[in-house]
């Protein structure tokens, strides 16, 4: 049976004549138009994505010639370690084997001897360095080497002013290690006679060192030497000039 | 000129008789691939369909106001996914899978399943013949029977009703019935049979 019954479908189809209203078959209409009506930029397509492509590739080509952009980009993004500061006056020897302090730049000995100079990148500024102040940390300065261990002093406390907390704990500590230095030097020169007076002088001189009191270290000093000419303290004096110059409040 | 005008004439008369003998599927791919005369193609089959495809749904969700809503979401669909259509596959069967689907998704958002739906009763859908004292009492009986007929459908079982529709309102095949319900055949034509013989009995009864 797949024929339709012809008395149930003439009478389905007497009492089945609704219809959409008119507004719908409008509505339908106009969709049905619209959609068939060509975009403002449909005939325009081709000739922008063609245009972009020509914008597009020379700014590529540029980006990717030059390797020295991404590599600078590269170093900027990397933390600068803040530059040692002199340790100790003690040392006698130089410490001819001693490492540079690293930078951002990879150091190739072979470079190294070619440059005498090098550029260090860090996120904030680049600064000029001297090769020879990144062992001054590990060497008594001596006075021609002041100036360049001042100038280094210097920009450390130049980073401070836009470096994170840890640069000053960092100062902070290097305060302590030179004090300590002191300590250990004080306790090399201590001669083993002294008058009661000198003994009372040298013990205040221990302590306001200990507490990095140089000025006043440096009065005691003078006031020892009056006590007891022959003493040599010249080391111990220049050591406390250095510190008075560097670490001036 | 005046003879060139002529033809350009002649052209558009022959073109639009040409239109309206197109079948479905031609005037489909007419439509969908925007030459000459794409929107008199799409008023032509529009024409055709828009009453069967109405009451096919006025019947299957038996309220007017979602009737109009969902009838133009049907035809927007149409319009929206032309270039989709296939034609080799017959037009009726591609708009009213697309009717079936949407009618689905009406119930779901109501909250109901697709068979629960018919279970409704259908309201009175008729054209009351105002002055029927006028009409000759064969024609008064032929539209008693109409009636009747109406409710008959409405109360037949969900999957009897779906078939019976799209048999006698989408002028469907039992073939293209199974396609679109994905059901065998033979169960179309069984699911057809029950219900032609209950309208049968009930009109029996009610008259």
């Amino acid at each position: 049976m797949t024929h339709k019954d012809s008395n149930i479908d003439q009478l389905y189809q007497e009492g089945n004549k609704a219809q959409p209203p008119k507004d719908i078959d409008d509505a339908i209409m106009a969709r049905a138009q619209q959609a068939n009506q060509p975009t403002r930029l449909g005939p325009l397509r081709p000739w922008l994505a063609a245009a972009s492509i020509l914008f597009a590739v020379p700014i590529l080509w540029l980006m990717l010639g030059q390797p020295e952009l991404q590599q600078a980009r590269q170093e900027s993004l990397q933390p600068v370690p803040v530059p040692s500061v002199p340790l100790s006056m003690d040392s006698a020897k130089p410490d001819t084997e001693a490492k540079p302090t690293p930078s951002a730049e990879t150091d190739d000995p072979q470079d190294s001897e070619a440059d005498q100079s090098k550029i260090t990148a860090s996120g904030a500024r680049i600064r000029y360095q001297d090769p020879e102040s990144e062992t001054a940390g590990l060497n008594a300065p001596a006075p021609a080497e002041k100036r360049n261990a001042t100038a280094e002093q210097e920009a450390v406390e130049d980073n401070l002013m836009d470096s994170t907390p840890a640069s000053y704990l960092s100062l902070n500590s290097e305060k302590q290690k030179t004090s300590e230095s002191m300590e250990d030097l004080i306790e090399q020169l201590k001669p083993d006679k002294l008058t009661e007076t000198e003994l009372a002088l040298w013990q205040s001189l221990e302590q306001q060192v200990k507490n990095q009191q140089w000025s006043e270290a440096r009065q005691t000093l003078k006031q020892l030497k009056q006590q007891h000419p022959s003493l040599d303290i010249s080391r111990l004096e220049d050591r406390l000039e250095y510190l008075l110059s560097e670490f001036r409040p | 000129m005046l003879v060139s005008f002529y033809n350009n004439n002649m052209l558009k008369r022959v073109n639009r008789e040409t239109i309206d003998n197109l079948n479905n599927e031609q005037l489909m791919v007419l439509y969908a691939n925007n030459k000459n005369n794409a929107q008199r193609a799409f008023a032509v089959l529009y024409e055709r369909h828009k009453g069967p495809l109405y009451r096919f749904v006025l019947k299957s969700i038996n309220n007017e106001a979602q009737t109009d809503e969902l009838f133009q979401d049907l035809w927007f669909r149409i319009i929206q996914h032309k270039d989709s259509f296939n034609p080799k596959q017959k037009f009726t069967t591609w708009a009213y899978t697309i009717a079936r689907r949407l009618l689905i998704d009406f119930y779901r958002k109501q909250g109901k399943r697709f068979e629960q739906a018919f279970d409704e009763a259908m309201p009175e859908h008729n054209e009351e013949p105002t002055g029927s004292y006028a009409l000759p009492e064969q024609v008064l009986q032929q539209k008693r029977h109409a009636r009747a007929l109406q409710q008959a459908v409405t109360e037949l079982p969900p999957e009897q009703r779906e078939v019976f529709l799209l048999f006698h309102e989408g002028d469907l095949s039992l073939q293209q019935i199974a396609d679109i319900t994905d059901q065998p055949k033979e169960r179309i034509k069984s699911r057809y049979r029950y219900a032609v013989k209950k309208l049968k009995n009930t009109l029996q009864v009610l008259l």
